[in-house]
C-alpha cells in the first residue's frame, strides 16, 4: 500500500469535489442574488447530485475528477411582474445551508487527517 | 487570472456597485423634488435604474466561472407627465395661466426604491460574509 493512498483515496476525491462544487453553488447563489432586481432574470441552480451519485456508482475516480456539475436555468417558482423569480429568502436559507454543508465537509476532512496522524504517531 | 479565494465575491462586488449606483439615482430624484419647470419638457423626469445580468463567455469548463453578477444597464426615464401646480409669482410660469410644471417625482416612491437598495445591499454583503467563512474554513483545514 502506498502512503499516496492513505491520504489520497477515494473518500478524499469525493470530499475534495464536493468542496469544490459547494464553493460553485455559493457562486451561484452569489449571481442569484446580485441580480434579485434584474427584470427577466431567471434563477440559476447548480445541479450535480444526480450526475455525482452516477459517477460513484460507476466507480470512475478519473471523471469524477473533472465533473464540474450543470449550470441550470431554474423557472419552477412564480415569476414577478417583471419575469424575476428569485426570492430573496430562498437564496439566504440556500446560502446558510451551503455554508454549513462546507463546514461539515472541511470537518470531515480534518477528521481524516487526525485519525490518520494518530496512528502515525 | 487571479486566485479566487473567496467564493462569489466579484459577482457580491458588482451587485454592490450596482445598488450605490441606484442609490445615487434615488438621491438624485429626491434632491430634484422642487425641480420646477415650464413645461412638460423643460422639467426634471424621474429616472429609474435598470439592471441587467452579466455572462461571461470564459473558455472554461467550469460552468460557475460564466456567472458574471449584474450590471447598470441604463438609466431610463420615467416618462409619466409632471404635476401642474398654480404659481404665478414663480418666474417660470406660464404668463397667461399661471401654472408651473412640477417633477413627477413622488418621496414615497424613492422612499420604497431607497428601502429595496439598502435591503438588497445587506442580503450582498451576507453572501460576502458567509464566502469568507468558507474561505476561513479552507485555511484552517489542517488544524
Amino acid at each position: 500500500m502506498h502512503l499516496e493512498s492513505l491520504v489520497f483515496d477515494e473518500t478524499s476525491v469525493i470530499n475534495s469535489k464536493l468542496m469544490e462544487l459547494s464553493q460553485a453553488k455559493q457562486k451561484t447563489i452569489a449571481n442569484n442574488m446580485a441580480n434579485a432586481d434584474t427584470p427577466g432574470y431567471i434563477r440559476r441552480e447548480l445541479d450535480f447530485q444526480k450526475q455525482m451519485k452516477q459517477i460513484i456508482g460507476e466507480g470512475d475516480m478519473n471523471r469524477l475528477q473533472d465533473f464540474k456539475g450543470n449550470l441550470v436555468k431554474d423557472d419552477s417558482g412564480p415569476a414577478k411582474l417583471d419575469g424575476n423569480n428569485v426570492v430573496l429568502p430562498q437564496e439566504m436559507n440556500n446560502m446558510m445551508e451551503n455554508g454549513v454543508f462546507y463546514n461539515l465537509l472541511a470537518k470531515a476532512f480534518s477528521t481524516r487527517m487526525s485519525i490518520i496522524k494518530s496512528a502515525i504517531r | 487570472m487571479s486566485i479566487d479565494l473567496i467564493p462569489g465575491s466579484k459577482i457580491s462586488s458588482t451587485a454592490l456597485r450596482a445598488e450605490r449606483m441606484r442609490m445615487e439615482i434615488v438621491a438624485n430624484n429626491l434632491a430634484n423634488v422642487n425641480s420646477a419647470g415650464s413645461n412638460e419638457d423643460d422639467v426634471f423626469k424621474r429616472k429609474i435604474a435598470v439592471f441587467d445580468s452579466v455572462f461571461k463567455d470564459e473558455v472554461n469548463d467550469n460552468p460557475a466561472s460564466e456567472l458574471g453578477g449584474v450590471k447598470l444597464k441604463e438609466i431610463a426615464t420615467d416618462e409619466r407627465g409632471g404635476v401642474e401646480v398654480y404659481a404665478p409669482y414663480h418666474p417660470k410660469a406660464n404668463k397667461e395661466t399661471g401654472m408651473i410644471m412640477m417633477p413627477n417625482i413622488s418621496p414615497i416612491e424613492e422612499m420604497l426604491d431607497m428601502i429595496t437598495a439598502t435591503r438588497a445591499y445587506e442580503a450582498n454583503l451576507s453572501i460576502m460574509q458567509e464566502g469568507k467563512k468558507m474561505a476561513e474554513k479552507t485555511i484552517t483545514m489542517f488544524k
